[in-house]
């Protein structure tokens, strides 16, 4: 079994909050040496303090939140204030020994600090850099400032997903950001291959919204070919019907199905039981059955909200008919799926204990062994390792920084804390949320989740 | 001079779904030779997926097949002959990456799977795309784009309250997994530059979508709150965050970190921010409808979302418009950049697609027509084989 394929390649990780770090999430999960800089000036912040560990802000609140380790985890983390001469002239020092630079920033920022790709080209000419923005580097929208629904929205996501016209929404679920940090961390192993036979590095621009809008290209073409403009249909599939999510037994519960063709169909009315209305000339194929899904809808959930998500999906599944509970996010943490495929990684953090994380590149490959990702890093944990080992700088110099306030392991101005959203506040509000959380990973998982101690 | 990052690679193609496709995809933007290898009987299934030009179903006018097969080459070849079997393998002997997104195990039983194949080529790259993975419970369970969404966790999320969960528009799930294999399928690659040795790759979907995860999972293992719409998740814009209609329009409207004195400012007093309505957010979201009414919708209603979010965006307020399909190609920033590529196909005419979302400049992608089923037959096999005469082939029923 050999190492992971990015071992020996070091990244230095500009990115902050959402998308960019997820591109650099690739990079470590393939082995790649990924330190992130941050300024105490300006940690990523609020990040470090989305949904602590037992909604506990703790004494360093900025180490213990879900969202940031979830975003950094595998990487190492250093201090660096971009806007100072010292800050820069370390990172000028640092890019040498470097192979990728990442940020995020808006496109301006990095030619401000002039530590655009041009400059560091001169420092190191086998440098990739990768900007990850909203817009791309150059247009006349550049400058603006999107979070992911903005780049769903801009990219016709938005305007082809939803229950109609006047009810669109979007992915609720970070998906502009996972594009355009996935899009991100693609270009740079496309480049580094590159590199490893030209030896060139380059730059590269990612934009957010041009990495969503290359995942609707069938919705342009048909655009094109037939100038049909897509608009939000529920969950209709052009040809499959029934094809969408119908109500099952317990709260707020659903189950998807999809129902391909006439085959499917006919082992769908078997699984149910063959109630009489499966016979009705109104659903006999699947081009009436497309035209009567909403007549369907009560029909089914008679017989899918006697049964638990899991109850209906399982039996359509070993009938051979497409179907899946819909699950919430953290039901994934028990699929027994998941588990037999060993997706989620339990990692030990210092301060929050064991914990669960997703694989980045969850492949199972058969040439190397999977390796345990080390924790989520705290602020400037690898001030001392990363200066001394790359820098060559001795424990006077380190120390001098420190006192200089150049570099630190404590914030300077402590985050604008987001509204806090207990447990109580959350049923509050009709969401779900668990008092024994831990001990039902911890069964699960076979080991103790949760603080150490 | 480069024909682009990944220019030394021959891939083969012998998928169907898109999934697939848009992994290869990306390798054929960057420069790699990628062959679609399809039944010779009836092509690729993914050329069954519809809408096609003038709704006609016909094998090469599908718009997905148009975009997602763009750059690639294709030949038929029947690898339940023996002859085309044999032709596959000496191909395969050549090839750095083999895809394919058959049931699992259904190769082998070809005699096609990894451990056949790397006796031939021990270089060989074989990545296997399926819904579940190769193993596990699951694995031999079907699915599709709605059914892998709820598995994976991220579907849940999509619904306002009381209403049932919606997918996200067209097959998200199926390019997510595209650009995760994608991935995975580079990590072999580099790791490959380093041992000279291939490996079997085997993705799951329901994984891949699973990792775009907003963190959810990891939070619940935090502090045991799971993620479901919140009772305020909105479609129609509510409590100053969602879709607002607007004279032309919609807006997306999300005022951002700190964002209440900047929206408030925008409205044009920036003393609201100390009313309760700016400054308390449950209050908000339990008056939502007066907020709205007070506050909101004498704005937008009078302005275009030109005006509104070039307003918000001098703010540092990232709103957006909410652009419909058809007005992608005309968008000023997408015509500076030069993103959508207009692709002249023999049988569907002319057809605007998008370009590629990543700017590698010194090897910069590229996107190009999608094969007619078999086209490339001659020309691979005599570049890649050096075979010219493939009479005694076709009267074999090999091609």
């Amino acid at each position: 079994m050999s190492k992971l394929p990015l071992e020996g390649i070091r990244v230095l990780d500009l990115t902050r909050a959402y998308a960019g770090t997820i591109g650099t999430l690739y990079l470590a999960d393939l082995g790649a040496d990924v330190i992130k800089i941050e300024a105490i000036t300006r940690p990523d912040i609020p990040t470090r303090e989305m949904n602590p560990a037992e909604m506990d802000a703790g004494d360093k609140p900025w180490e213990r939140a879900a969202y940031f380790h979830r975003l950094n985890v595998g990487k190492r983390d250093i201090t660096l204030d971009l806007t100072t001469d010292t800050g820069k002239e370390l990172f000028r020092d640092l890019v040498p020994r470097c192979d990728v630079v990442t940020e995020n920033y808006n496109p301006q920022t990095m030619r401000r600090f002039n530590l655009h790709y041009e400059a560091l080209k001169e420092l190191n000419p086998r440098v990739i850099m990768a900007s990850m923005s909203g817009f791309g580097a150059d247009g006349p929208r550049k400058s603006w400032a999107a979070y992911y629904p903005a780049m769903e929205s801009m990219a016709g996501l938005t305007a082809i997903t939803g229950y109609d016209e006047d009810q669109t929404l979007t992915s609720l679920s970070g998906y502009g950001d996972w594009t355009l940090g996935t899009v991100g961390a693609m270009a740079i192993l496309a480049a580094l291959h590159h590199r490893n036979k030209s030896g060139k590095g380059q730059y590269i621009d990612v934009s957010g919204r041009e990495a969503v809008l290359a995942a609707i290209g069938d919705t342009m073409a048909d655009l094109s070919m037939n100038d049909r403009v897509k608009k939000p249909t529920r969950n209709l599939h052009i040809n499959m019907a029934p094809h969408d999510t119908y109500q099952c037994k317990g709260d707020n519960s659903w189950v998807a199905i999809a129902v391909r063709d006439q085959r499917d169909w006919e082992a769908f009315c078997r699984a149910i039981g063959s109630p009489a209305w499966t016979g009705e000339n109104q659903f006999s194929d699947q081009e009436k059955r497309h035209g009567n899904q909403e007549a369907m809808r009560p029909l089914i959930e008679e017989w899918t909200s006697q049964h638990t998500h899991r109850e209906v999906a399982d039996a359509l599944l070993a009938a051979g008919v497409p179907a899946g509970p819909v699950l919430n996010p953290s039901e994934t943490l028990f699929d027994q799926q998941l588990k037999a495929r060993d997706y989620y990684e339990v990692i030990s953090h210092p301060l929050v204990g064991a914990r669960l994380f997703p694989r980045q590149i969850p492949a199972h490959y058969s040439g190397m062994e999977r390796q345990s990702r080390s924790y989520t890093p705290m602020l400037g944990e690898h001030n001392h390792q990363v200066l001394g080992e790359l820098l060559n700088m001795d424990a006077a110099s380190l120390k001098e920084l420190e006192d200089s306030g150049a570099i630190g392991t404590e914030p300077t101005r402590k985050g604008r804390r987001p509204p806090e959203m207990s447990r109580d506040r959350m049923r509050e509000w009709g969401g779900k949320a668990d008092d024994d959380y831990l001990e039902k990973l911890s069964a699960a998982y076979g080991k103790k989740i949760g603080p150490s101690g | 001079m480069s024909d682009g990052a990944l220019d030394d690679l021959f891939i083969l193609d012998l998928s169907h779904g898109l999934a697939a496709a848009y992994c290869t995809k990306w390798f054929a933007d960057l420069g790699a030779n990628v062959v679609m290898v399809e039944p010779a009987d009836k092509g690729a299934s993914i050329r069954d997926i519809g809408p096609f030009k003038n709704d006609e179903p016909n094998q090469e006018t599908g718009a997905s097949h148009l975009y997602l097969n763009g750059g690639k080459k294709s030949i038929s070849l029947s690898f339940k002959n023996e002859e085309g079997k044999s032709l596959l393998k000496q191909l395969i002997a050549k090839a750095d990456i083999l895809v394919e997104d058959e049931a699992p195990g259904r190769l082998g039983n070809l005699g096609l799977g990894f451990e056949d194949l790397s006796a031939i080529n021990n270089r060989l790259i074989y990545l296997s795309i399926t819904p579940f993975g190769q193993t596990g419970p699951y694995r031999d369970y079907p699915a599709t784009e709605l059914t892998l969404a709820a598995f994976s966790g991220t579907l849940a999320v999509r619904a306002i309250s009381g209403e049932n969960p919606i997918c996200m528009g067209g097959y998200q799930g199926m390019y997510i997994g595209g650009r995760i294999a994608f991935l995975s399928a580079m990590g072999a690659l580099l790791q490959r530059d380093i041992t000279e040795a291939g490996q079997h790759v085997d993705v799951s979907l329901q994984e891949a979508i699973a990792g775009n995860d907003m963190a959810a999972p990891t939070t619940y293992s935090y502090n045991g709150i799971a993620q479901v719409p919140p009772p305020s998740a909105n479609a129609r814009g509510r409590g100053g965050a969602g879709r607002y209609p607007c004279k032309d329009g919609f807006v997306d409207v999300l005022p951002g970190i700190g964002g209440l004195k900047k929206l408030a400012a925008m409205l044009g007093d920036p003393e609201l921010a100390q009313h309760e309505l700016f400054k308390n957010h449950a209050l908000r979201a339990e008056k939502a409808e007066e907020f709205d009414a007070e506050f909101m919708e004498p704005f937008f209603s009078t302005r275009t979302r030109a005006e509104i979010v070039e307003a918000a965006q001098a703010k540092g307020m990232p709103f957006s418009y909410v652009l419909t399909p058809d007005e992608l190609p005309s968008e000023p920033h997408l015509v500076e950049r030069g993103f959508f590529v207009d692709i002249e196909h023999p049988v569907a005419g002319k057809v605007t697609v998008p370009g590629s979302p990543a700017r590698l400049t010194e090897t910069p992608p590229k996107t190009g027509i999608a094969p007619q089923a078999g086209e490339s037959n001659e020309a691979v096999l005599s570049e890649v084989l050096g075979i010219d005469d493939l009479s005694s082939l076709e009267n074999q029923g090999a091609l």
